[in-house]
């Protein structure tokens, strides 16, 4: 058997590489500093020289067809691909791919260990965060995602109208990531850390998929299953703080604790047909229902021992089920030969079967388990939606298509303020006809967005236990101001259009122009977005030489404005919404608005140029640059205590200049050389030299914002024996 | 049989299977005939694998191999319309375009050869996407975006040309489906869910690319102010003063340095997303 298996190998293979052709790239990359931004995603963020290469084979053998395809050998970002199909036969793959995403390196942290993140024995604790002394205790840390995915895929086909394939993948994601966490007594004095927490998670995702095609009738029947496992189900961390909450709270007996994102199995099957009824009818029903459950076991209340717990979790798991039905069926017509008239019909639900309990909540590991009074409720999210679509659509003489289409789609939530929403689309395009030297395409989109009443006082009795209810006046009973509608939820009219023209005044000429524009006001909010806009124009200008020249430049400007209210007011009796109790500062007093207006503005662009310089030397060179801005500008109305001021507009700027030559020493070899010069620049106010000790009551590690300059030089062999595929 | 005899036999039979495999043609006979004029056309000929020869999609094309200067082959094609994707649909329907008819792409007149070569290796995402969605092209070097200039991210990965059941051609019915699919962690459910989440992740965040941290459509604690206005800290002014006083609103991770579970808590006393 072995044996018959290498012939059947050989057989294969052998030829195959006698015979294939490809190309073999062997070379090295150095870059110039120690970097994140630059080598946020290519694994490129440390300061050295790595040895890299590439492959790319491939082969025939009668009806038998193979390639193998591998790049970033010598990185964290390798990928390796194999694929063996024969002529209307199968078609297997296997695929491995790895993934490095790098944040923000310049961080410190205090903490050593994994999910059980303790102190040093030295560490002297402090009432507030300027109080620690963090030059001896604090350690650097990366934050680095790697995940790598195995893909194996086989598909067999039966006769031309039966196929069948089957995917198994794999991945995993391994490293660590700053997560917030906080241990407290109320939201009004929390002591919050910034941990490393480990990642540790890999999902398997196996799926098959059948499919049947008759001379009018395709059937596509798919079932998938997904298993997705989290090996850190808890992350714990030691108080540095000492601020009086307790010894039990305070350093060092104190320990806070957080969940991880839990286990789930997922089963998913999906079932769509095709049915042309007539040669210009078409029927397409599609359906597809899945079924996600979780019992992970639930961690206790607090992970503090010396905390007073006396009611016990009314679940020790929380035996969780997500269940989605997808229904669609779409009536595809074309009743003349230049017209067509669609109708669609999308049904959406998500179900959760999972159980309502009041959970007594031990407030941030910082304060013994509360009376039931204080218990909140979890809620089961659940939607449904209907949505129903008129298209039809025109070609014009001359080529150009009007096309008009009409959306309602009506929505259900429970455990909403707003229960009912509806939205009422209308669209329209006029585009040209693909050929020609002028191409143009205009869409105008009107959306009218609205909810039914809004229930204020319902995620209040939602979430709080009954006890609680009955204390609280009924003008009291609101988790957000009644005068906020929240983004999602609220009424709004939407006017959107898009513009685009492409221009080909002769063979090697192209130049796109395209703009676009989007008003939305939310008409009945008061407080939360009242309007939002956004606008976008860019350019694309290629040429075309033939082999001989090329170039290309672009440019895009982006801007968006955002305005929103917002209403400052502290609790207790200040809090009713619509009763005046003067003089203390309330959430019935308008003068305590305050306003939000977020613009946000990029611009871009690039330009480049490829040359063959002669038969056997080619040189490439591109520049690209990004230029942003982001400004949030605040103003308050007449109470007093309330200034308001802008904050310091957030600038990003990158600056990128490539350049390679190509030299073809012999018809199987190359030689090649790239430089990379990169520059970027970041100012956030979030983390603008952000000592670890700046913020009072949150120790955040500290970090500084990107600003970097890197040379990145790679030099390379490229051989090529006979054949040309590169 | 012997052992040795019977590796003698097995070696006799692979060098057959070699010198038969070198004797065979790689290619079907009909594409042999074209390539003697038409080697340009013929190499990385994507059909090969398929053993589909020209005269598939060309015709027989009889009396252009007799005359080709005078006679053009059977069937030729353009950008037109009506002609260019009739004859890949003869081969490439049923149920893997069971969506196309009726799609954007199909109703913009995207015709099969616009992205299609079925001579060579034409474009390759993202640079095939971009030739009509150029507007997109700066997204992908924004401050906060998913890895498509390194290839780690291609637009087929979120969305499907050939159509697809959802209106901005993804797979799948639900942006929510999309994401979770690489974000796997988020997909729930949890004890605790955050209303956003479970809903469409675009309320919060933007795919293409954004310039906050985590592709964040607004920036925290505004972001949250937008469904979230309460007493105390929820609704509190966060403005440039908070800059200089270090405000953990507004300073790190703002809201997230408390609330940092904000995909959704398995936590008994995670109703406010800090556990």
């Amino acid at each position: 058997m072995r044996m018959r298996l290498f012939l059947l190998l050989a057989w294969i293979l052998v030829p195959s590489l006698v015979l294939g052709e490809g190309d073999i790239t062997i070379g090295s990359v150095y870059t110039s500093d120690d970097t994140f931004r630059f080598g946020q995603y290519n694994s490129l963020y440390e300061q050295g020289a790595h040895v890299n290469g590439s492959v790319k084979w491939r082969s025939e053998v009668v009806d038998r067809h193979w390639q193998l395809e591998a790049r970033d050998l010598g990185l964290r970002n390798r990928e390796v691909s194999f694929r063996l199909q024969a002529a209307n036969s199968f078609d297997f793959s296997v695929g491995y791919s790895e993934s490095a995403a790098r944040g923000n390196d310049t961080g410190l942290t205090p903490y050593v260990g994994s999910a059980e993140l303790r102190l040093p024995l030295s560490w002297q604790p402090a009432v507030n965060v300027p109080g620690f002394d963090l030059t001896q205790a604090t350690r650097d840390f990366d934050q680095d995602i790697q995940r790598k995915q195995l893909n194996i895929v086989l598909g067999k086909r039966f006769n031309p109208g039966l196929a069948v394939s089957g995917t198994i993948e794999f991945m995993e994601r391994v490293g660590t990531r700053l997560t917030g966490a906080a241990i407290y007594t109320n939201a009004a004095n929390p002591q919050a850390v910034l941990i490393p927490e480990p990642v540790d998670q890999d999902t398997l995702r196996i799926e098959m998929e059948a499919d049947l095609d008759f001379k009018d009738l395709a059937l596509q029947a798919t079932t998938t299953l997904v298993r997705f496992s989290n090996h850190e189900d808890l992350v714990t961390w030691q108080n540095p703080y000492q601020s009086g909450l307790g010894s039990s709270v305070d350093y060092p007996a104190g320990t806070g604790g957080i969940a991880t994102e839990p286990d789930y199995d997922q089963t998913a099957l999906s079932l769509n047909a095709s049915w042309r009824l007539m040669p210009r009818i078409q029927f397409v029903l599609g359906g597809a229902v899945s079924r996600t459950e979780q019992d992970d076991d639930l961690p206790p209340y607090t992970v503090n021992p010396m905390l007073a717990v006396n009611q016990s979790r009314p679940l020790t798991s929380l035996d969780g089920r997500l269940e989605t039905r997808h229904l669609n069926l779409f009536v595809l017509t074309r009743p003349f030969r230049r017209a067509a008239l669609n109708f669609r019909y999308r049904y959406r639900a998500r179900e959760n079967t999972a159980s309502r309990f009041a959970w007594n909540a031990v407030i941030g590991d910082g304060l013994d388990q509360p009376s039931s009074r204080f218990a909140l409720f979890n809620r089961p999210l659940e939607k449904e939606t209907d949505s129903y679509t008129l298209e039809a659509s025109y070609r014009l003489p001359g080529g150009q298509r009007l096309k008009a289409s009409y959306v309602f789609e009506e929505s259900y939530r429970n455990f909403a303020a707003v229960e009912d929403t509806e939205l009422d689309s209308w669209r329209f395009t006029l585009s040209s006809a693909r050929q020609g030297p002028l191409q143009h395409r205009v869409q105008v989109r009107l959306d009218d967005h609205a909810g039914s009443t809004y229930e204020w006082s319902r995620p209040f009795f939602q979430m709080t236990a009954v006890e609680l209810v009955s204390q609280v006046p009924d003008d009291q009973r609101w988790s957000n101001h009644p005068l906020l509608r929240q983004y999602h939820l609220a009424n709004f009219e939407k006017v959107s259009i898009d513009w685009r023209t492409r221009w080909l005044p002769g063979k090697n000429w192209q130049l796109e122009l395209t703009a676009s524009s989007q008003e939305v006001e939310f008409d009945k909010s008061e407080l939360g977005l009242t309007d939002a806009a956004s606008h976008r124009a860019g350019a694309n200008l290629s040429y075309s030489g033939g082999e001989k020249y090329q170039a290309w430049a672009w440019l895009a400007w982006d801007r968006s404005d955002r305005d929103q209210t917002g209403r400052d007011f502290s609790g207790g009796i200040e809090k009713p919404a619509n009763r005046n109790v003067l003089p203390l500062p309330q959430g019935s007093d308008p003068t305590r608005d305050y306003t939000v207006g977020q613009d946000t503005a990029a611009i871009s662009a690039g330009i480049g140029m490829s040359i063959r310089l002669s038969e056997k030397l080619s040189l490439g060179t591109e520049y690209m640059g990004l230029d942003t801005s982001e400004e949030n500008n605040v103003r308050t109305f007449s109470a007093r205590d309330l200034v308001g001021g802008d904050l310091p507009a957030i600038e990003h700027r990158l600056h990128r200049v490539e350049a390679k030559l190509d030299w073809q020493v012999r018809d199987s070899l190359t030689l090649s050389a790239q430089h990379t010069w990169y520059r970027y620049k970041e100012n956030d106010y979030a983390w603008s030299n952000l000592g670890i000790g700046d913020i009072a009551k949150v120790l955040t590690g500290g970090q500084n914002p990107p600003n970097e300059v890197v040379n990145m030089f790679s030099i390379a062999v490229r051989y090529t024996p006979e054949g040309k595929w590169k | 049989m012997t052992g040795g005899r019977r590796i003698v036999t097995r070696l006799k039979r692979l060098l057959l299977l070699l010198l038969l495999s070198s004797v065979f043609p790689l290619a079907s006979s009909a594409a042999e005939v074209c390539e003697t004029c038409h080697r340009s056309q013929t190499d990385g000929f994507a059909h090969r694998s398929n053993d589909v020869g020209c005269t598939a999609c060309h015709g027989t094309s009889e009396a252009h191999l007799s005359n080709p200067v005078v006679s053009s082959p059977d069937t030729t094609f353009s950008l037109a319309e009506d002609d260019a994707g009739e004859r890949c649909v003869s081969c490439h329907e049923g149920s893997r375009m069971m969506y196309w008819q009726g799609s954007g792409h199909e109703l913009a007149g995207t015709t099969c050869n616009l992205c299609h070569r079925s001579h060579g290796e034409g474009l390759s995402e993202p640079e095939l996407c971009l030739s009509c969605h150029g507007d997109l092209r700066s997204s992908q070097h924004l401050p906060s975006r998913h890895p498509i200039a390194e290839g780690k991210v291609n637009c087929t990965d979120c969305h499907s040309p050939h159509g697809s059941a959802n209106e901005n051609l993804l797979h799948g019915d639900m942006a929510t489906d999309v994401c979770t699919r690489c974000h796997s962690d988020y997909r729930g459910p949890f004890l605790f869910e955050h209303d956003p989440v479970t809903e469409d992740c675009t309320i919060c965040h933007k795919p293409h690319g954004s310039v906050q941290p985590a592709m964040l459509d607004s920036r925290p604690p505004f972001l949250c102010q937008q469904c979230h206005m309460g007493v105390n800290h929820v609704g509190e002014l966060n403005d440039g003063g908070g800059i200089a006083a270090r405000s953990p609103n507004l300073i790190g991770k703002s809201c997230l340095n408390c609330h940092s579970r904000v995909h959704g808590s398995n936590h008994p006393s995670g109703a406010r997303l800090t556990r």
